[in-house]
């Protein structure tokens, strides 16, 4: 008796499913702290390479421009762990909450 | 004249085509009140408010790949769907749709219905029997158990109506409805409610889903078909629930009976007919929703034990009734 | 296809099957609709998770080790990081102590709802999954403000947490407690009245007490079969020894019982979050670790939400594992899980049952494919 009354009353509240694409009515609140695509702070980066020998899927990878070594970070092999933010001794990586990463295109993948 | 409207009705209205729209139109409102109990939407994309999605998903399934296991039978797996179909379609032409009586009207087509149903089961017993796999066989094996079970309560609810009235021919039924008030009321009520059991246990739903349950034994008897023997059991599954909502609606409830203004009874009696076809369906969501599946054993226990007494009482209750 | 006359039925249930969750054989044998015996086979899903663990440093075996198990993904970080501060002999904050307990309590709510909604399921009641889910997100958006994501939420760090919890958070935290805790009475209601969930759980999958003792059942199971046997509050860990809480038990030894077990044991774990959220201490939360850990064995017990979990850690003084071994609650209970499988004398097991006992266990093969039996 008591699932026939959640039933009917289940027929009057609003649907659980969001559609998609997002927006108005179907929106998601993300929380800060999220672990979306990550972004760098360029001049606080020191080129350590902690972060790339930290990384369990080897997703960044570290390259030389004109102010020294910088890692570049490829989001296919990222499994959004956190774990070169912690590492990192200067704060230079931090998360976005950006999550609609998925893309036909490879080059969309690195994070320069 | 009589050529062409006779073949207009055996096959647009109220024949073949209206009956097939008409299933895929309860398989979309099943789905999707199915699914408002549920908080979520349904159907949504395919058509407005998703209506055209049983028929999207007739055509998709129309389109797939047809295996045939190796070491079925090949000649009764194959022929099968379309018996199921051509019987389901052949007895829905004796439900009065549009006026007292359907396109096909004999005395005794009560019985041709109850054998129909008989027959469908029989048909459910042999897809799973020729498909040679174990969970088919288990399918079938759990479909005959049912068929056991409530085949009894069936035929003795609808014994009752016809004792009540009189006659074996649903037209009559029907007739007498007109004059002596709707039959649920009165001492088919009890009669109404071991007719809705059992249908559901015919056409295999929630709480008595058991030959088809998705857990246990994959598809149940279903499991081995693909491609368009699937897609013409599906569309025999929903006649089914058409034909047997329909028929609770003509032998209970009075049918295609209403109160019609004079000059629109072609138009009032298919809208009344649908009203009170839709009405049983929406009871049979409702069930569906709110209750786990029982066990076979469980099931069989509680039709012998409970249903065919009850449904012997109804039947002795429209005795009394008849005699007064 | 049986021959002419054999009584016995071979039906195998699985490794690929509506009823599995994931790749596991039981071949059944099956006599009419009373199963007889049954063949397990849990070899499907091996990915080598040990082997890999040696080839990677400690920071990075952490995110592995998470990925064993998706839900029970705190426990297996948890076990990991207390074998490793083990070794080191560092003691971590008070206050990553309690926070680590509310993620783990957290977990363990959000387990217990998908698999009370998985349980439904399997009994074809669609309607009762369908809500339990909606309200398992609750908890899952709990999950995603307080650790950073609702699945492998990469939590725990060696040394302590990686994420504090701010009085936001605290707020909504207990706020979503209280709606869980009304919708979980709603639903042991449900389960207690409703007639067609009992006749299908009640009688179903008896594992008497001195079985469970002698199969080495854990969890839940083993606590349904009235055996107060928790590692929270055996071997505390963590904060346990100063959060208060029942072991929760029951005399039914059946899948009805362990419904009920898991039920109450949810309520547990709510009001063991709103205690560490009134009596969290102030402090550090990371308490910074060389990456080289000393050598030696360690091994630590967890009660993960299936049952405990221990891991084992041999360390050879370098920055990678030595040797690396986990044993899953879902591996102990195998042996029960056949043992009720089994239908003998007056306990009949119907094939209609075999999904619901299996449920009833709350299987996880993932976590459990250790071995792979190869025929040469």
């Amino acid at each position: 008796m008591s699932i026939f009354l959640e039933a009917c009353r289940s027929l009057l509240k609003p649907k659980a499913t969001l559609r998609y694409p997002l927006g108005g009515k179907d929106s998601l609140q993300i929380p800060d702290g999220y672990r979306g695509k990550m972004a760098l702070k360029r001049e606080a980066c020191i080129g350590c390479t902690i972060c790339e020998k930290d990384c369990p899927s080897s997703a960044i990878i570290i390259i030389t421009d004109q102010k020294g070594k910088r890692p570049v970070f490829y989001l296919d092999r990222c499994m959004f762990c956190g774990q070169c933010k912690e590492s990192c001794p200067t704060k230079a990586i931090s998360f976005t909450k950006d999550f609609e990463n998925a893309s036909y295109d490879r080059k969309t993948m690195e994070v320069r | 004249m009589d050529v062409l409207s006779s073949t207009f009705q055996l096959f647009i209205f109220p024949g073949f085509l209206f009956f097939i729209l008409l299933s895929f139109l309860f398989e979309w409102m099943d789905r999707k009140l199915y699914a408002g109990m549920q908080r979520r939407i349904g159907p949504l994309y395919t058509g407005p408010l998703g209506l055209l999605q049983p028929i999207a998903d007739f055509i998709k399934l129309m389109k797939k790949e047809d295996l045939t296991p190796k070491y079925s039978d090949k000649k009764i797996f194959n022929s099968v769907p379309l018996l199921m179909c051509a019987l389901m379609l052949t007895v829905m032409l004796i439900l009065p749709v549009a006026g007292e009586s359907g396109v096909v009207s004999f005395t005794g087509d009560v019985i041709f219905a109850i054998a129909a149903m008989t027959l469908f089961c029989i048909l459910i017993f042999l897809a799973g029997f020729s498909s040679m796999s174990p969970y088919p066989l288990l399918g079938a094996e759990r479909a005959v158990l049912l068929l056991l079970g409530f085949e009894i309560p069936l035929m003795l609810s609808i014994a009752g109506c016809c004792i009540a009235s009189g006659s074996i021919e649903i037209s009559a039924i029907v007739s007498w409805q007109a004059s002596h008030g709707w039959n649920i009321l009165g001492p088919q009520l009890l009669g109404f409610a071991i007719f809705l059991v059992a249908i559901q246990a015919e056409l295999e739903r929630i709480p008595f889903d058991i030959p088809d349950a998705e857990q246990e034994i994959v598809a149940g008897w279903m499991t081995e078909y693909s491609g368009r023997k699937l897609a013409l059991i599906r569309m025999a599954r929903n006649l089914e629930l058409v034909f047997m909502s329909a028929l609770a609606a003509t032998l209970y409830l009075g049918g295609p009976l209403g109160l019609p203004p004079q000059w629109a009874e072609g138009i009032a009696f298919p809208v009344y007919f649908l009203l009170k076809t839709v009405a049983i369906l929406l009871i049979l969501t409702i069930i569906r929703g709110i209750f786990a599946r029982v066990r076979i054993d469980q099931m069989v226990a509680f039709a012998w034990r409970y249903l065919i007494p009850l449904s012997f009482l109804q039947v002795a209750l429209t005795l009394i009734w008849r005699l007064i | 296809m049986s021959s002419s006359y054999e009584r016995i039925f071979n039906l195998p249930l699985g490794p690929q099957h509506p009823a599995l969750k994931e790749p596991v054989l039981l071949d059944l044998k099956v006599e009419g609709e009373h199963v007889v015996d049954v063949a397990l086979d849990v070899s499907y899903n091996h990915r080598g998770m040990e082997k890999a663990a040696e080839y990677r440093t400690y920071v990075q075996d952490l995110y592995l080790i998470e990925r064993i198990c998706g839900i029970c993904n705190i426990a297996h970080t948890l076990s990991f990081c207390q074998c490793v501060e083990g070794l080191h002999g560092k003691e971590i904050p008070e206050r990553a102590k309690y926070l680590r307990v509310i993620a783990e309590e957290l977990e363990r709510i959000q387990s217990h709802l998908l698999w009370l909604g998985v349980a439904a399921h399997e009994i074809g009641f669609d309607t009762f999954f369908m809500y339990i889910w909606l309200d398992r997100e609750i908890s899952l958006d709990l999950m995603e403000e307080f650790a950073g994501n609702r699945i492998t939420t990469s939590y725990n760090a060696i040394g302590g947490v990686k994420r504090d919890m701010t009085p936001e958070v605290a707020n909504k935290m207990k706020k979503g407690m209280d709606k869980l805790e009304e919708r979980v009475k709603f639903y042991k209601k449900v389960v207690l009245s409703e007639r067609t969930v009992m006749k299908r759980t009640m009688g179903i999958g008896i594992l008497r007490r001195d079985a469970a003792i002698q199969l080495n059942a854990v969890g839940p199971t083993l606590r349904a079969s009235g055996v107060d046997m928790d590692a929270r509050a055996d071997d505390p860990y963590a904060a346990h020894s100063l959060v208060p809480f029942k072991v929760v038990t029951n005399e039914g030894c059946d899948a009805f019982s362990r419904i009920i077990v898991r039920l109450d044991e949810t309520l547990e774990s709510i009001n063991m979050i709103r205690y560490c959220i009134e009596k969290l201490p102030s402090g550090p939360l990371l308490q910074r670790l060389p990456r080289r850990v000393p050598a030696g064995d360690f091994l630590t017990r967890v009660e993960a939400p299936r049952g405990e979990l221990v891991h084992f850690l041999r360390a050879d003084g370098s920055d990678k594992p030595y040797r690396y071994k986990v044993k899953t609650p879902t591996f102990s209970n195998l042996a029960p899980l056949r043992e009720m499988l089994r239908s003998k004398g007056k306990y009949v097991v119907n094939v209609a049952d075999v999904p619901v006992i299996l449920a009833s266990i709350d299987p996880c093969f993932s976590c459990t494919s250790r071995t792979e039996v190869v025929k040469s």
